[in-house]
């Protein structure tokens, strides 16, 4: 047998900067062992160390025969120790569920920290058959799972961590591994083009969610509970009136455009699902295959120029009924320019760096759904910025500020624009007199949770939103959270003052904080039990919370 | 701006071709429509053993025109209709679950019948028999029987091109978190089965194991194609029990230093080439005079190791085992090869594009020399090959559409006939590249000994002489009839041919000097002149 143990150096970062100590101080060890969920070793399991934030540390070590790891030569610090191994759920040493970072191991210099022990439960396993109208099974089609998601103002289908398509085979058969506990919808493609794989192009058939459905609002949740099979999620692929939509997308400058992209539109309700993709032609003709009946918006658009500029885009309504939709032409703007500059208030400008201005998009059908990143623009050291190929309605947003500063507000002609949509796209629609102006007066809500019996409710977090419901938008500055501290301490900071309402959010119950508050009817259900405030310029309340009993 | 606009079919007056073969099906109750310029193509797919029609069979038509042709599929009878057919030859393919993917009337891997179609008109009766496809299934399991979800496992058919072996992947399949796979959608044929690679690959790039690799391995787990136990799939077998176990083994490195013909340490891009199917890796680095030693972790094996860099090139070839080697590859100039490209007749387009190649021909070679550049003819028409080492093929690479390779002539003598072996310093000045826009074709129809004309047979084409024999791909050809009953070779050279009908080929071993030879006493002598279309009457011999 190959001995699977050697050493490594790690760097921890943060303590690295010590160019006077004479001698390095001497590195630590961390070990432990790695096991099933019945205590069985793992053999060959991957563990790695990562730094608070995430960050991989060195390379990862594997176990041996007896699940035994270590890690030797790690500077002195504080690290996570994730597990691995494909069929088993990844896990950090003193992680409680999967949302959750697990607990930092410290490293003194020179000391052996033992029995960093880690249990890897088995992952679920989701089979089924896939068959025809005719109850005939159909080979190759292309079998995923998917969790709705809120996000960027729009519940979507979002693919899950780990899970990867797997295709049926000639019994119809399929089986996903690896999977993490959750509540999935299962879905079969078979005839359409993606973007990221090739399926054959069968005609008929739309894409169809378990237990026999187009639209996935219509699907049936399966819930995946730990280590658990779930088998016989069969069902038949829906063969519809699907149709080819096709026309030609130009760019501004009428040269023939290839980058395109079809998406269910968001004004028509409908939960966005991943973008389909065209064939085209050199001449700018595109061809979208066996397209279910539904409101769609075809989008295209060119690669962005830099992280100022993004590229030239064109969007197109397309209703589709069962026939073949012809003629349908995209036209490419060039997009607006949007330049200006940044003040500060009651004070001198701080040494440039550290800001970020970003035009945040509003209408998701007007925004492309490929090329995706938004605009960001820093500022130049004479505190100017500028920014181009700006398409569709958008709101000025600051994204990072200098230490110690956040926005007051956003001139345009020297009218306050903060927080108003602008609609870009033409030159005529540029903005070339942009003053953000920062203000020192930041704002923070802080405070601690506790629960009933007074000891801080760790796992929770703090959510803070306006009383005005028509700033409940995705990255608006008027809805923030904190996540409580081991403490029992939280801060939300540089919201925009206003009148609050401040909720605890139990992490055991709501699994993605962050998604969930870009969702209006989440917030409506933290009302009834919220506190009021009012948060002043440059004003720091405290709060002393209690969060409700878990059930 | 927003239009929805249903498709206008417009029914123009038809010639319809049809019941080429016996009782042609009733026309499906809709869509005899026709769009202006192009033409209709019918048929049915039916199971090959039973008769029955297949329903929800995916028919399509191969080539570019499918961008066009849109697949359809067949309807409760197993009908189907091919609409916006573009004027000229196709062919088509059917495919449906639990079934081998077909051509329309195609034997195996060989050639399938040219559907001939005329804008205007509808062909009936194009009627596509599917044979039950097989499965292979099994389970990959490391040394201590713990499963290797997310490896890949191949069926491959074996084939003989020119007295090579060679492989031709036909399906793929992954392990799942039981190790366990299934090949599936196979013809009938004789197939090996191989990992590709293993769920641990991953960990090549994990310190500490890099000098291991999960072995590769051929059904029952041998390590070379030659000491593979092919699997034989019937039509509809189910073959389970097909078990691979990997276990970790060491990959020696292996040290490679260049130099100079002075023995001076010299600059060099180094690759490696492995010809077993399963251990194809190349590695491709860079040698400074001040480090002038590679070493690579290589699975054991037979390699290749190709040196080019400016002061020429160098290659070596050797066995590894468990242990760690070393060798020095001595650089020479190489072989030169010059000359001018010209046509046979009309005139190369203007800022025609023409790449040639000359190709290692060792398979070995050919995978350490896939970084081995092709030349471009310059303005003038002339072209220079440099560091040339080893057995080569001259090919082009790149060429204006249309135009082929007829020849490469020097001093009179053809060098494309005979390897061209390269020791090192050879010099070829004047060799003409001789490209051609024109072939000349082979018509003809085939009667039996009474006869009576046959409407199903294959045309095997084959050069008389014995040494053009050795590179069937260039001068043999397998011709299908038409729907007409008549066969057509457009792509032939020049040159004095045989021509053989017969009942069947096999599509394993047709492109084989030993096989071809078998026909030659019972087939037809023809001399195609340049540009020359000739008709043929065959007969149609038995077998062997």
């Amino acid at each position: 047998m190959i001995a699977l143990l050697f050493t490594l150096l790690l760097s921890a970062g943060p303590q690295s900067g010590q160019a006077t100590q004479p001698a390095p101080p001497a590195p630590a060890t961390i070990r432990g062992r790695v096991v099933r969920s019945d205590n069985v070793p793992l053999r060959l399991a991957r563990v790695r160390l990562t730094s608070a934030v995430g960050r991989p540390l060195g390379f990862p070590v594997l176990t041996d025969d007896d699940g035994r790891y270590e890690f030797t030569e790690v500077g002195p610090g504080s690290y996570y120790v994730l597990a691995s191994k494909t069929g088993y759920l990844t896990v950090a040493f003193g992680q409680r569920r999967a949302s959750d970072r697990g607990e930092p191991i410290a490293a003194a210099a020179g000391v052996t920290v033992e029995h960093i022990d880690l249990v890897l439960p088995r992952a679920a396993i989701l089979a089924g058959v896939v068959t025809d109208e005719n109850g005939e099974p159909v080979e190759n089609t292309a079998v995923s799972v998917w969790q709705i998601r809120f996000s960027a103002g729009r519940r979507r289908l979002t693919g899950v961590p780990g899970a990867s398509t797997r295709k049926t085979d000639d019994r119809g058969r399929y089986r996903l591994f690896g999977l993490q506990p959750g509540r999935y919808l299962v879905g079969a493609v078979v005839g359409q083009l993606l973007p990221d794989q090739s399926t054959l192009d069968v005609p008929g058939y739309s894409r169809t969610y378990f237990p026999g459905t187009t639209n996935p609002t219509e699907a049936e949740i399966v819930d995946v509970r730990p280590g658990q099979d779930v088998m016989n999620i069969d069902f038949s692929l829906v063969r519809g009136p699907t149709a080819r939509v096709s026309g030609i997308a130009l760019s501004s400058d009428g040269e023939p455009v290839q980058n395109l992209a079809m998406i269910p539109s968001y004004r028509s309700g409908a939960v966005a699902t991943d973008p389909v993709g065209a064939r085209t032609g050199m001449d700018g003709s595109f061809e979208f295959e066996n397209v279910a009946p539904g409101e769609y918006v075809v989008q295209a658009s060119r690669a962005r120029a830099s992280q100022s500029a993004e590229g030239e885009f064109g969007a197109q309504f397309v209703t589709v009924s069962g026939t073949d939709v012809d003629g349908v032409i995209v036209q490419m703007s060039a997009g607006s320019e949007i330049s200006g500059r940044v003040t500060f208030e009651d004070g001198d400008p701080p040494k440039p760096g550290g800001f970020e201005l970003q035009p945040a998009p509003v209408d998701l059908d007007l925004t492309s759904s490929i090329g995706r990143s938004t605009a960001s623009a820093d500022a130049y050291d004479n505190w100017t910025f500028a920014m181009r190929g700006i398409n569709g309605p958008r709101r000025l947003r600051v994204t990072r500020a200098p230490e110690g500063w956040m926005l007051r507000r956003i001139l345009h002609d020297g009218i306050d624009i903060t927080d108003a949509v602008q609609n870009f796209g033409t030159s005529e629609q540029s903005m070339s007199d942009v003053e953000v102006v920062m203000t020192r007066a930041i704002t923070a809500i802080g405070g601690s949770v506790t629960d009933r019996r007074g000891t801080p409710a760790i796992d929770a977090a703090v959510v803070a939103f306006s009383a005005d419901r028509s700033v409940w938008y995705p990255g608006s500055r008027f809805v923030g959270r904190g996540d409580v501290r081991r403490n029992g301490t939280f801060t939300i900071p540089l919201l925009a003052p206003g009148d609050y309402h401040v909720a605890v959010v139990d992490k055991a119950r709501v699994a993605d904080v962050s998604s969930e508050i870009e969702d209006p009817e989440f917030l409506e259900s933290l009302l009834a039990a919220s506190t009021r405030i009012t948060l002043t310029d440059g004003g720091r309340p405290s709060l002393a919370l209690k969060m409700l009993d878990r059930p | 701006m927003r239009r929805a606009t249903a498709l206008i079919l417009v029914l123009v007056s038809t010639t319809v071709i049809g019941g080429y073969q016996s009782p042609p099906p009733p026309p499906p109750p809709d869509t005899t429509s026709l769009q202006p310029g192009t033409a209709v193509i019918r048929g049915r797919v039916l199971a090959a053993a039973s008769g029955d029609p297949l329903r929800n069979a995916r028919v399509t038509i191969l080539g570019t025109v499918n961008t066009v042709v849109h697949p359809v599929l067949t309807d409760a009878d197993g009908r189907f209709v091919l609409t916006r057919v573009p004027a000229g030859a196709h062919q088509i393919t059917a495919v449906k679950t639990g079934y081998a993917e077909a051509r329309f009337g195609a034997r195996g891997s060989g050639p399938a019948r040219r559907v001939e179609v005329v804008a205007g008109t509808i062909v009936n009766g194009i009627d596509i028999r599917l044979a039950k496809s097989g499965a292979i299934s099994g389970r990959v399991v490391d040394d201590a029987g713990d499963p290797l979800p997310n490896s890949t496992v191949s069926a491959s058919r074996i084939v003989r091109v020119d007295g090579r072996l060679d492989t031709r992947t036909v399906a793929t399949a992954q392990t799942d978190d039981l190790g366990e796979y299934r090949l599936f959608g196979l013809p009938a044929g004789r197939f090996v089965i191989g990992i590709i690679n293993t769920g641990m690959d991953s960990l090549q790039n994990t310190p500490g194991f890099t000098d291991i690799v999960w072995s590769r391995s051929f059904y029952p787990s041998v390590p070379s194609l030659a000491q593979a136990q092919p699997i034989t799939i019937v039509p509809g077998a189910d073959v389970p029990g097909i078990d691979f176990t990997s276990s970790p083994t060491r990959r020696p490195s292996l040290s490679v230093t260049v130099v100079d013909p002075n023995g001076e340490p010299t600059d060099a891009q180094v690759t490696f080439g492995n010809e077993s199917r399963l251990q194809s890796m190349q590695v491709r680095m860079g040698i400074t005079p001040t480090r002038n030693t590679t070493t690579a972790r290589l699975e054991p094996g037979t390699w290749v190791v190709l040196a080019v860099g400016p002061k020429g090139v160098g290659m070596t070839r050797l066995t590894l085992g468990g242990d760690d080697e070393s060798t020095t590859i001595v650089m020479t100039r190489g072989g030169r090869l010059s000359g001018r490209v010209v046509s046979d007749g009309s005139p190369l387009p203007a800022n025609a594009i023409v790449d040639i190649e000359a190709a290692p021909s060792d398979p070995g070679m050919a995978t350490a020399g896939i970084f081995l550049r092709s030349r471009r003819m310059s303005a003038d028409g002339t072209f220079v090959l440099t560091n040339l080492l080893g057995p080569r093929q001259l090919s082009l690479r790149a060429a204006p559409k249309g135009w082929v390779l007829k020849d490469v002539v020097s001093h009179g003598r053809s060098l494309l006939d005979a390897p061209l072996v390269f020791k090192g310093n050879e010099s070829i000045a004047d060799a003409e590249v001789i490209l051609s826009n024109h072939q000349s074709t082979l018509t003809g129809n085939v009667t039996t000994v009474d006869n009576a004309p046959v409407a199903d047979y294959s045309v095997l084409v084959f050069p008389a002489d014995p040494a053009r024999l050795q590179h069937a791909e260039r001068w043999a050809r397998w011709a299908r009839p038409g729907l007409r009953g008549d066969f057509a070779v457009d792509d032939l050279l020049p040159g004095d041919y045989l021509a053989v009908a017969v009942a069947d080929v096999d599509d394993t071993q047709w492109q084989n000097a030993d096989y071809l030879e078998r026909f030659r006493s019972r087939a037809t002598p023809v001399t195609l002149g340049d540009r020359e279309t000739r008709h043929v009457a065959l007969d149609l011999v038995s077998e062997s």
